[in-house]
């Protein structure tokens, strides 16, 4: 039984320089493909480097009745990492500019505050977990789930991360790092429970009650549960 | 018949979700006309071989040799204008370059209308462009504005 289904890995203009679509951008996207029988019920902005409290979008999210949370990608010594669930404790402890954290210190201060910690595009060269993990560098004590699907990874490259995640018995989640509008939900996480805040996205993730699909998988799967 | 050989696109046929695709095979052929026609461009320096020489590019660390980004970014214009029609006007056009393409890559041209409106009469349509290759990729993504006339009375 699937509950919904979020994109945990998107970025907007509001705070990625790199980025050329709108958090509106997004939503009316997600409105039209809705029409045309696809089912994303949110997405997680998980700005580069970046994470300002402040900022909400539930206002503009509520109209048009999709789920928008907010995380953060960083990067470190074994490629970005996506984290959920990050408190004053985490933004005061660990300075997100920095381009080449310990992967180390990073897990265990986002789990020591609760949160949760996914290594992103995990089959990618360099940014991912994969060669670093071939190397013997990943604490992966510290990793309880890898985003096993990526829309901006290769074929090959997301089936090096499913191939690491099945090995190392990890929970998968999907992302589609949409940094332009008709990218969003390209690839989601399925969830067997209802996610609609961002503690709720961390509990689901700790529990390992996740996976990883892509629109089209999951629009399939929607319909034949209708 | 247009000058250009391609039909009209009227704003009131763009809607939101819409999606127009083109295949297209990076021939190193096609490169080396490029190259020849743009000579003394200086984005287009191939001193080291990297849009014309196998050996050239692998001492740079590149499978192939590399498609030119300003070649991929007028493949991806030339998409966006066809679809426009004679009467349209690519605003403007940002992309980013996220991998090489290379040469003997096949290419999905792709564009998706992401938004559209109508400004004092000016029917404004926004596009997200890539283009994606048989491995999954997406070298090229970006945006394009382009403004429609409306279809006459």
């Amino acid at each position: 039984m699937i509950a919904c289904y979020l994109d945990l890995h998107a970025h907007s203009t509001d705070a990625s320089d790199d980025a050329g679509g709108t958090v509106e951008g997004y939503l009316k996207w997600i409105a039209a493909r809705r029409r045309r029988g696809y089912r994303i019920d949110g997405f997680v902005l998980t700005e580069h480097r970046h994470y300002d409290p402040a900022v909400r979008y539930d206002e503009l999210a509520g109209r048009y009745d999709v789920t928008v949370l907010h995380g953060a990608e960083l990067e470190t010594d074994v490629g970005h990492v996506l984290v959920y669930g990050i408190t004053p404790g985490l933004v005061r402890g660990i300075d997100f500019a920095d381009v080449a954290l310990s992967h180390r210190e990073l897990l265990t201060a986002v789990r020591d505050e609760g949160g949760v910690a996914v290594p992103a595009h995990a089959g990618r060269p360099r940014i991912g977990l994969w060669d670093h993990a071939q190397a013997g560098r990943v604490g992966f004590e510290l990793v309880g789930a890898i985003e096993a699907l990526n829309g901006g990874s290769s074929d090959e490259e997301n089936g090096r991360a499913r191939e690491l995640a099945e090995a190392r018995q990890l929970a998968s989640v999907g992302g589609s790092d949409a940094h332009f509008v008709s990218a969003i939900g390209r690839c989601l996480t399925a969830f067997e429970r209802p996610v609609t805040t961002v503690a709720g996205l961390v509990a689901e993730l700790v529990a390992g009650r996740c996976r990883a699909l892509t629109a089209e998988e999951a629009r399939a799967e929607a319909g034949a549960a209708d | 018949m247009s000058l250009t050989g391609t039909e009209q696109r009227y704003f009131g046929d763009a809607e939101l979700g819409d999606e127009f695709e083109e295949s297209y095979v990076a021939r190193p052929e096609l490169v080396e006309t490029y190259l020849s026609v743009s000579r003394g461009n200086a984005q287009l320096d191939d001193e080291d071989g990297r849009f014309s020489d196998a050996a050239g590019a692998q001492a740079l660390g590149l499978e192939r040799p590399i498609v030119p980004g300003v070649m991929s970014l007028s493949i991806i214009t030339r998409l966006v204008t066809d679809w426009a029609g004679p009467a349209g006007r690519l605003r403007t056009l940002d992309a980013n370059f996220r991998r090489p393409v290379l040469h003997g890559d096949r290419l999905r041209l792709m564009a998706l209308v992401t938004d559209a409106s109508d400004e004092s009469g000016i029917g404004r349509v926004t596009l997200d462009v890539y283009l994606e290759n048989e491995r999954g990729e997406r070298p090229l993504q970006g945006t394009a504005v382009v403004e429609l006339p409306h279809r006459p009375r």
